[in-house]
């Protein structure tokens, strides 16, 4: 599937995660540049930004309580530790990262030496 | 430092100098503070291991590793855990503590603390208190298998953490260092004895990388929810000169966030190359 | 006065001026001490009330005795009673009133952020239903936490800071529901006695421990901590190791207080 930077802004999680980014940060107008790093891991991954999201929390029932699942975002948190190293930007794994937490979806990754 | 001074400066740090060792010195520091603070029924039952995060293996590390206390366990130099011996607690039922305290003349018969007394009364008393309320657990996750402890001993065990850990955590700050109480399991990384009960949050430890205010005092409910005077629902007046008094003295501080707290935040991201 | 020595001052005193009445303000330090203490998710598991003898009766007094504090009621002139309250969590979660980490505020401050992995929809989505709320609906349980304890030895100190003495024991709960009508969801901590002291500040000498080796360890508990003599002996130097016996004088002194106090201990 194909995510674009102009369709990515038409997902949920986008807009949770830009307003959320806003609403501690300010605005930075980083938003284009972000954007299309998400675009561009959507891309390697084969999801959209809410099937990214909805498979690492989901609720088990309808109406009931979100669950964090392990397994899928240990696989995200390990697919952006490739994504990391193929690009070999932090800058850029981080902003995926930063797309995952604004969604409630926690992660870290080292520390930079 | 003076102490209301370092009672005000103390808060959660968050982000540790991954690269900048903590002095043994000041871990010893920190740990006499801790072995020499109040205790309850007068008995030495509580545990302090510190852990170094250079000796731990990568494995080790990484199987320690919740959501959310990643970034922290990379960056702090050194953590302290605190158990509860049960074993020794449940010894205090037998008051050999009580009487070592009235052979030193800290306890003394003008205030009815005789040999006889302590028979007769005290350990007959200590028994119906520490037995009621059930047997709990000493290791949770050993569930039923493992051995278990009155419920009112892991109690007292847990108050008496507490205290320990304050003192931990202020000798920390009077130091210069960063210091956080957060939730992580030891089971990765050491193996205790089975009479050992986890008792309060670990305690990480580093020089703090980011301003000492860390954005401001955290903020609290109203002191009149938490403190009554002669009865509950009566609150404790709580009179402004006092208030005023300890701002002086640097124990009440700017409460959070300070204007400039989330740009420190994403400088502190970039520092050291975590998300925003 | 400094941290070290405040702390090394500590002693478990017995013997204060029943007569020298504590001043309101400083029994405010001591809550104020408390109130800042480290407390987990920020909530208020920690509760007090405070007491003074004379505003007691002689039968409310005894209500609140036990046999490790009975004496203590009689000499010493306020009594704080720390209390952990074994529904704050489910407060906290349920009418998110005060600055918690259930009600968003500590994201909101800044103290917790994405660089940690926080964020609002992981406290609303992920913190309150999978950390915050098991187990609440069993009800308030008793077995405490840190919390209390924490608070209850940062308003000690600030005690002694203050040039008061304070000594720890536990007080009869039910007693205390009666007296204090303290609501059956607090569990009790212990119960911290303030005065003047009447005795030296030297009292018993600091209270016997077991040896430090035996407590302390480094990386795992087959390792007792490599304790360096200096540092200990500059620790004695700056007030936080003090005399760990009781003075040569002891006797004499507990027996002066002993007759001084006769009236009040019966």
């Amino acid at each position: 599937m194909t995510v674009t930077v102009g369709s990515i802004q038409t997902y949920e999680s986008t807009r949770r995660w830009l307003a959320s980014r806003a609403s501690l940060w300010g605005s930075h107008g980083d938003g284009e540049e972000i954007m299309e790093i998400l675009a561009q891991f959507c891309e390697i991954a084969g999801k959209n930004p809410d099937d990214m999201v909805d498979e690492c929390l989901r609720r088990s029932i309808e109406g009931g309580p979100f669950v964090l699942r392990t397994r899928a975002r240990r696989e995200y948190i390990d697919r952006i530790e490739r994504f990391e190293a193929d690009t070999g930007s932090r800058d850029a794994a981080n902003a995926v990262r930063s797309f995952f937490i604004h969604n409630g979806v926690a992660m870290n990754p080292s520390i930079l030496p | 430092m003076e102490l209301k001074s370092v009672i005000g400066t103390r808060r959660s740090i968050r982000f540790f100098e991954p690269w900048r060792p903590v002095e043994h010195e000041k871990i010893q520091r920190i740990v006499e503070a801790i072995y020499r603070a109040p205790r309850l029924l007068e008995t030495d039952f509580v545990r302090t291991v510190v852990v170094y995060r250079d000796k731990l293996s990568a494995e080790q590390l990484q199987a320690a590793k919740t959501p959310t206390t990643t970034a922290q366990l990379d960056m702090a130099y050194a953590y302290i855990f605190f158990f509860a011996d049960v074993a020794e607690l449940e010894k205090v039922a037998d008051g050999r503590n009580f009487r070592e305290l009235i052979r030193r003349g800290i306890l003394n018969s003008s205030h009815g603390w005789t040999e006889g007394f302590v028979d007769e009364t005290v350990v007959p008393h200590l028994r119906s208190v520490l037995e009621s309320g059930g047997r709990v657990p000493v290791q949770f996750q050993r569930g039923a298998d493992g051995p278990t402890v009155a419920r009112q001993v892991l109690a007292a065990a847990r108050h008496a953490a507490g205290a320990a850990q304050a003192y931990g955590l202020l000798a920390a700050v009077d130091q210069g260092l960063g210091v956080q109480l957060s939730a992580f399991s030891h089971a990765r990384i050491m193996t205790i004895p089975d009479t050992w009960a986890p008792v309060g949050s670990p305690m990480f430890l580093g020089y703090p990388g980011e301003s000492i205010e860390a954005g401001g005092q955290r903020p609290r409910e109203p002191f009149e929810e938490d403190f009554f005077e002669l009865r509950y629902g009566h609150p404790f007046y709580r009179e402004p000169a006092v208030v005023k008094k300890l701002e002086d003295a640097l124990m009440i501080q700017a409460p959070a966030p300070f204007g400039w707290r989330f740009e420190e935040l994403r400088g502190l991201a970039k520092k050291y190359g975590l998300p925003d | 006065m400094d941290f070290k020595e405040a702390a090394g001052r500590r002693r478990i005193f017995q013997y204060f001026l029943p007569y020298r009445p504590v001043e309101r303000q400083k029994v405010q330090i001591v809550l104020e001490a408390g109130r800042l203490s480290s407390r987990a998710v920020n909530v208020a598991f920690s509760k007090a009330i405070v007491a003074y003898r004379d505003s007691l009766s002689q039968d409310e007094r005894d209500l609140l005795k036990t046999p490790l504090s009975a004496a203590l009621f009689d000499v010493a002139p306020v009594y704080i009673f720390w209390y952990y309250d074994t529904d704050a969590r489910r407060r906290a979660i349920e009418e998110r009133k005060w600055p918690t980490v259930a009600s968003g505020a500590l994201v909101d401050v800044g103290a917790l952020g994405p660089p940690h992995g926080w964020s609002t929809r992981y406290v609303d989505e992920v913190i309150l239903p999978e950390v915050l709320m098991p187990g609440l609906e069993s009800g308030p349980q008793r077995g405490g936490n840190a919390d209390a304890g924490l608070a209850m030895a940062a308003g000690l100190l600030a005690a002694y800071d203050e040039g008061l003495a304070a000594t720890l024991a536990p007080f009869d709960e039910a007693g205390a529901a009666t007296v204090l009508r303290a609501p059956p969801t607090w569990e009790p901590v212990t119960a911290m006695f303030i005065g003047y002291p009447a005795e030296s500040w030297e009292a018993g000498g600091m209270e016997p421990r077991l040896p430090f080796e035996q407590v302390c360890f480094e990386q795992t508990p087959e390792h007792p901590f490599q304790r360096d003599p200096e540092v200990t002996e500059r620790l004695r130097e700056q007030g936080l190791v003090q005399r760990e016996q009781p003075p040569p004088w002891r006797g004499q002194e507990v027996r002066a207080l002993s007759r001084m106090l006769k009236d009040r201990l019966g």
